[in-house]
């Protein structure tokens, strides 16, 4: 089982995520959450083997998130989603420590195959 | 094969039904629409057999939306799709010309079962739109 954890501030989108993720038999949601901070709580106390957040959040948004989780050497890895798409967003996401990115408009078709890639040890970046 | 158009102004929400739509062998997602008028041109162009509409379909909320559509002689079978099911939307729904409601959270479990539902003719209430519309939450 993949371990995954949602993170986004939009209850409608985090709904869409859950739908996909149940896809999947190979993936088990762990927490879901609607700020970075939350985020950050839950990768701590449950270690997720994946994150998917929002790169735009409130209190703490994905990239400072991100930035923290692979500070604390923390084992999850992180999908960093983003409304708007292109390489200069893509290239924060890389910088902050995510290991893939997605625009929201991709996500029916390439969450289930990113999040299986990121846990992999794989980049999965579609600009 | 049933016929059905989705009416949704949350496009991922409309992916998502799409992707498991097209795991019936049944039904056949015949086009999108992400508000009102939209979903009135297509209707008139593709004479679909069910509509899933958001219980908000910009500008006007599905218990208008369906009472518009019957006026307007369309056939199709009405299911609404709701966030955020209340008795009051789920009574005018019906009241106006629904056919169906049901919770977007039940979308994997439950979609393809309400569309054969209303296409039947018959009146369809899933899980948790029946225990809202039975008081069982608040």
């Amino acid at each position: 089982m993949i371990r995954v954890a949602l993170a986004d501030d939009h209850p409608e989108l985090r709904l869409a995520l859950r739908l996909l993720l149940r896809l999947s038999d190979e993936m088990e949601l762990v927490c879901e959450t609607s700020n970075g901070q939350e985020a950050l709580d839950c990768v701590i106390n449950l270690q997720p083997d994946v994150l998917v957040i929002d790169i735009q959040m409130p209190v703490l948004d994905g990239l400072a998130a991100t930035k923290q989780i692979i500070d604390v050497e923390l084992p999850t890895r992180v999908l960093i989603i983003s409304l708007t798409r292109g390489s200069f967003i893509a290239r924060k996401a890389a910088e902050a420590g995510a290991k893939g990115f997605l625009a929201k408009d991709d996500l029916a078709t390439y969450l289930l195959p990113a999040i299986e890639a990121v846990h992999r040890g794989e980049l999965f970046f579609m600009e | 094969m049933i016929r059905v158009l989705i009416a949704d102004d949350f496009k991922l929400l409309r992916d998502v039904m799409r992707v498991y739509l097209e795991r019936v062998g049944d039904i056949e997602v015949v086009d999108e629409a992400p508000d009102l008028n939209d979903a009135i041109e297509r209707m008139k162009a593709l004479q679909p057999d069910v509509i899933i509409m958001n219980d908000y379909l910009p500008p006007i909320d599905s218990a208008q939306a369906a009472a518009l559509f019957r006026e307007q002689g369309f056939s199709a079978a009405v299911l609404v799709i709701a966030m955020n099911p209340e008795f009051e939307l789920i009574q005018r729904a019906f009241r106006s010309g629904v056919d169906g409601f049901m919770h977007k959270d039940e979308i994997d479990s439950h979609l393809a079962a309400a569309i054969r539902s209303v296409y039947r003719g018959e009146r369809y209430l899933s899980p948790k739109a029946s225990d809202v519309y039975n008081g069982v939450h608040e």
